[in-house]
C-alpha cells in the first residue's frame, strides 16, 4: 500500500470523526499549520504500528465541546476540552485502522493530552513514514501527524 | 417503561454523549450509573442493579473485554445485556466481544441513530415510537 492511499484513508477517518462526533467541518490545507497550544497522542500496534498526534488550539477545542456536549462557556474547562481531544485522537486511530485492515486486531494505547508551546510542532520537516495533514475549520487550523511502520 | 443503565468509559465526555443520545432518543432512564473502567463498574454493580451496560473497550485497569468476561462468569450478572461502544471494530474484535457475551457493538464515531437502534434491539423497549414502528424489522446491526 502506498503513502498516497494511506493519506486518503487517514484523511477520510479524520473527516468522519470530526463531522459525526463534533459537527466540525474542515478542509485540507497545504500550509504547515499554526503554533499550537494543545496536543493529544495515541500509539497503536499490531499488523502495523505507529502513533498519531493531533495538534490544535483552544477555539477548536471549545467548538468540539460545545457541539458534542452542548455545554456553554460557563461550563467549559480544560479538563473537558482535554477529554474531547483525547477522544478525537482515539476515534481517528480506531477509524483509520479499521479502514486500513478491517479483519485484523490492533492494540491502541490510552490517549494522552498535554498543553504545549507551539514551536514543538511548527517547522518540523515531514520525516520518512510520517504523514502530516493540516485542516482549516471555522475556528482555526488543526494538524494531524502520523508515523507508521510495517506497511508493505 | 424506564430502565437502569450503566455507562462505562474512561472519557467523561463520551459518557455524557452516550447518556444524552439515549435520552434524546426517547428511552426513559430511571438511573444512570457511570464508571471509568471495568473494575469500577463491577464495584458499582455490587450495590446497584442495572438493566443494560454500555461499555467502551480501551480503558485503564480493566478493559471492556475483561469486564465482559467477569460478567459472563458471574451467575448474578451474566443476564445483564452489555453493549460495546468502541473505536476498535475489526471483525476479530467484534467476534471476541460476542464470544464473551456482548449483545451489541457500536463503532465510534457513531451517530445517535446507531445507539438508538442497537439499544432497541438489545433491550426491546423504549425509544421513539416512530423508530419502533419503522425500523424494528430492518436489522442491519453489527450482530
Amino acid at each position: 500500500m502506498n503513502i498516497k492511499k494511506i493519506k486518503e484513508i487517514l484523511t477520510t477517518a479524520i473527516f468522519e470523526v470530526f463531522e459525526k462526533m463534533f459537527y466540525v467541518f474542515s478542509e485540507p490545507l497545504q500550509s504547515e499549520g499554526d503554533n499550537y497550544q494543545m496536543k493529544s497522542t495515541i500509539n497503536f500496534s499490531g499488523p502495523v504500528s505507529g502513533e498519531i498526534h493531533i495538534f490544535l488550539n483552544r477555539p477548536i477545542a471549545e467548538m468540539m465541546v460545545t457541539n458534542m456536549l452542548g455545554l456553554d462557556d460557563s461550563e467549559m474547562n480544560e479538563s473537558i476540552m482535554a477529554d474531547c481531544i483525547k477522544e478525537s485522537v482515539n476515534m481517528i486511530c480506531g477509524n483509520f485502522l479499521r479502514k486500513l485492515d478491517p479483519d485484523r486486531v490492533f492494540h491502541a494505547s490510552i490517549p494522552t493530552f498535554e498543553m504545549i508551546s507551539g514551536d514543538l510542532h511548527r517547522g518540523q520537516e515531514e520525516k520518512d513514514q510520517e504523514l502530516k495533514l493540516t485542516f482549516a475549520t471555522d475556528n482555526g487550523n488543526m494538524t494531524v501527524v502520523m508515523t507508521v511502520s510495517g506497511i508493505s | 417503561m424506564s430502565f437502569n443503565v450503566m455507562i462505562v468509559d474512561d472519557s467523561g465526555a463520551m459518557r455524557a454523549v452516550i447518556k444524552k443520545v439515549i435520552t434524546i432518543s426517547g428511552f426513559k432512564i430511571s438511573t444512570c450509573l457511570e464508571a471509568t473502567n471495568g473494575r469500577e463498574a463491577l464495584e458499582k454493580l455490587k450495590e446497584n442493579w442495572v438493566d443494560v451496560i454500555i461499555s467502551d473497550v480501551n480503558m485503564p485497569e480493566m478493559n471492556g473485554l475483561e469486564l465482559l468476561q467477569s460478567l459472563s462468569q458471574d451467575p448474578l450478572y451474566q443476564s445483564i445485556p452489555t453493549i460495546i461502544v468502541s473505536t476498535e471494530g475489526s471483525s476479530e474484535r467484534m467476534k471476541e466481544a460476542l464470544n464473551r457475551g456482548a449483545k451489541g457493538f457500536i463503532k465510534k464515531p457513531f451517530q445517535p441513530e446507531d445507539i438508538r437502534k442497537v439499544l432497541y434491539d438489545v433491550i426491546g423497549v423504549g425509544g421513539d415510537g416512530e423508530y419502533q414502528e419503522d425500523q424494528r424489522n430492518s436489522d442491519d446491526s453489527d450482530f
